[in-house]
Formats: C-alpha cells, structure tokens, sequence
C-alpha cells in the first residue's frame, strides 16, 4: 500500500476503500497539516482546517484530473481554499507576510521524495527581491485582493499589481534578473 | 495564434490570472481570449502551475494525534460501499479557484480543445486515467494483482519460484482470475479465498496441463479483505498469490 501511486489512492479515496483512505491521508496529513498551519497559524484551527481539505478532497476526487497536475499540488489547492475560508470567517489576526515568508524557508533541510523540483522553486523565490516575494506570498497563500495586499504593503495597487506579476514571471523563469 | 489580437494584453494578465487576483471583468475578457488561444492557454497553465507548485514549499508538519482516525470518521459515513462517487457540484466556498480557472479556460474552448495537447503529458498519470476510466466502464472501484509463487516446499522443489498471477477486481460482481504459467506439478488444484480474519473459502477448482492454466470465478467477499488466493493439490507444492489493495 505504501508503494502505490497516489493516484490510485485517490481512485481508492474516491470509492470508499478504508485501506488506501487511511494511506492516502497518512501519506499527506503532514503536508496537509503544515500548509493550514502556514495560513491560519491556530493548531487547533489548522487541525480543523486540515481535516476539511482531506473531506473536500475524498468530495471532489472523481474530478481529479491527472493531466492539470499532480495529487499533492490539487490536495494542497484544496488546502489553501479551506484555510482561506477559515481565516475570512475569523479576521482577528492581521497577516504579516514576513511570517510566511519566513517559514516557506526550510533552512537547507532535504526536500522530499519526489519534490526535488519544488526546491528549485524555493530556491527561485528566494532569489528575487523581498518586495516582489511577499505580493505573491499574499496571493496565493493567502488569496488577498490585489486591494488588500496593496494596503499592507503600503504602495499603490498598481505597484503592488507590478511586483506581483514581475515576481512571478521571474520565479517561472528562473532567472532572477529582470527589472526592479 | 500567438499573434493573435489580444494576446499581448493577455500575456500581461497571465500572472494575474494564475494567481488569482484579477478582477472579474480582468479575469472575464482574458477567458473569452484564452477560449480562442490555445498559445495563451499553454501559458496560462505554465503560470499556474509555478503558483501551484508554491504551496508545496510550506513546511511539513504532522498533525495531532489522532487526526487519521478523525478525517476517517469523517468520512467513513458515506463510505459504506465501494462505489464510484459521482462528480461533485460546485460549491462557492470550496471552488477549487485557479484549477476552476483553468477548468474554465478550457471549457470555453471545449470547440477547439480536440486537438490540443497538454504539454506535460506524464505517462503514468495517462496510465492512472486509463485506470479509472477502465473502472468506471462497469463502476468498479479497484484492480488488484498479486504473483502467484510456489509456497512450500513440502513436495519437491521450486519454493519461492514464480508460477502465475491472480488478478482480482473489486466491482459488481467482484472477481478472480488466475493465470498459472510453469507450476511444477499439473493436475486438479483447489483455488481457496483466504480472507485477512484467516477465513479460507472454496472458490472453484482448476486443471493445470504442462504447468499452465487460466482461471475466473466472481467472489462474494469484498476483494479487500482477500489476504492471499491458494491453489493446493494433495501431493503438490501449494501456489500462493498474497493480494494488496
């Protein structure tokens, strides 16, 4: 059970099968659990949060689609949108991007198994200005208004618009040598 | 078609879109292109996988104690049976956003997307959709395989030498086959169900000649709870084929 795709967990989720929903969630409670964490900040909200995404996903698993990306990635989708929902039920805690930009640094620990790539993404983030990493930081971690992550950042829309778009468009390259 | 008009402005959108903080009427006009554009499609994607892919860079950390068995409970009300669960509908609050996106881009372009490749195309995730669609021809929830192998050595030689493969399928009905190919002794075999409790259950039974044989029977326990499948003859090496699901 441990040696199988996750793929076919997630065939195995889809049905009802307890063995391979037990593995399947053993296999991604960790970075389930770690991603509410990041976003809500509360243990016992991120809990709650992280059991909701493994629900959604057992929900929507017959509409995974193979082709648009890999389980751990549409899993961590789901994720991020149940946190989002949970933090804009409880807006008690101002976001401090910082925070999550710190923590998306693993502090030169091996990447896991078959996520090898994904370090070259957070070496691709670190490597471009600060001011155009938290804008994405807020965005997709947080799924901020361009508005919101504007006021935090304390510049107008339309820089903060500029620094997300040049970040990311510097993060798929790779390069890390464009403007600004 | 990269030429196209409105690429240019929507190649500025992309990041944008990707990540979610287009406005509606932002996020509405570059649809209506994208459902035209497939160039921009594909760039579309490559933007929203790299945003994607962020989320994996937040740390592991592992839950609580008892957290497996809590998403179980969860979801185990509903799980009673092994079946096929139907595509969900869409809920506003748990829209998966961008791959609705992207779901969305492609379903406007649903007319021109017949000929459009994904440009990452890995075979086992291919593999994995053949596998699911194969199940759902008969709303089956598994396939499983094990090697069928010479498990005792009481009568002759060849423990541990491979001598077949049981397939079984969890479905309505559920079934078994057996492919015997090389056992070292032919004759009449017994084909036992062993179930986890240590329960064995008569299947059927089946005529190797020269070795080989093939097999199918439906079985009424569910495919899950098969620990191993045995062939036993008096006098024969037991065959022996373990079942993981």
């Amino acid at each position: 059970m441990w040696s199988a795709s996750d793929e076919s967990l997630l065939a195995g989720l889809a049905s009802g099968d307890p063995a391979s929903s037990a593995a399947f969630v053993r296999r991604y409670q960790a970075r389930v659990f770690g991603l509410a964490l990041t976003i809500v900040d509360v243990p016992a909200i991120a809990e709650e949060v992280a059991q909701e995404a493994f629900v959604r996903a057992w929900r929507h698993a017959a509409a995974y689609d193979p082709r648009r990306g890999r389980v751990a990635t549409w899993l961590l989708a789901i994720t991020r949108n149940a946190a989002i929902d949970a933090v804009r039920v409880r807006r008690d805690r101002p976001i401090d991007p910082a925070d999550a930009v710190l923590l998306l640094d693993r502090g030169g620990a091996a990447p896991a198994p078959g996520f090898e790539d994904a370090e070259e993404l957070r070496d691709a983030l670190a490597a471009i200005p600060e001011a155009q990493r938290r804008p994405i930081v807020l965005a997709v971690y947080y799924g901020l208004p361009l508005a919101e992550i504007a006021r935090i950042e304390n510049v107008p829309v339309g820089t903060a618009k500029t620094r997300l778009r040049r970040g990311l468009i510097r993060l798929r390259t790779g390069l890390g040598v464009n403007d600004e | 078609m990269s030429d196209a008009p409105g690429c240019a402005h929507v190649r500025e959108l992309l990041p944008e879109l990707a990540a979610g903080v287009a406005t509606g009427e932002e996020r509405g006009a570059a649809l209506r292109h994208l459902a035209g554009c497939a160039d921009c499609r594909l760039e579309l994607d490559a933007f929203a996988r790299t945003v994607d892919d962020l989320l994996l860079l937040a740390p592991e950390v592992e839950p609580p104690a008892g957290f497996e068995s809590a998403v179980l409970a969860r979801i185990a009300p509903a799980a009673d049976g092994p079946t096929v669960r139907p595509a969900p509908r869409r809920r506003p609050g748990a829209v998966l956003r961008r791959w609705s996106l992207r779901v969305a881009a492609l379903g406007a372009a649903a007319a021109l997307a017949a000929g459009v490749v994904w440009w990452r195309t890995a075979p086992d995730r291919h593999l994995a959709d053949g596998y699911r669609r194969t199940l759902n021809v008969a709303h089956g929830s598994y396939l499983t395989a094990g090697p069928l192998t010479v498990s005792s050595s009481t009568w002759g030689t060849g423990y541990g030498r491979r001598a077949g493969t049981v397939f079984a399928y969890q479905g309505d009905p559920s079934w078994i086959v057996v492919t015997v190919r090389g056992a070292p002794v032919s004759g009449a075999y017994r084909v036992v169900v062993v179930t986890r409790d240590g329960a064995e259950h008569m299947l059927g039974k089946i005529r190797v000649e020269a070795g080989s044989a093939s097999y199918g029977e439906t079985v009424k326990v569910p495919v899950s709870t098969i620990g191993s499948v045995r062939l036993t003859r008096p006098y024969a090496p037991t065959l022996t084929a373990p079942l993981t699901y």
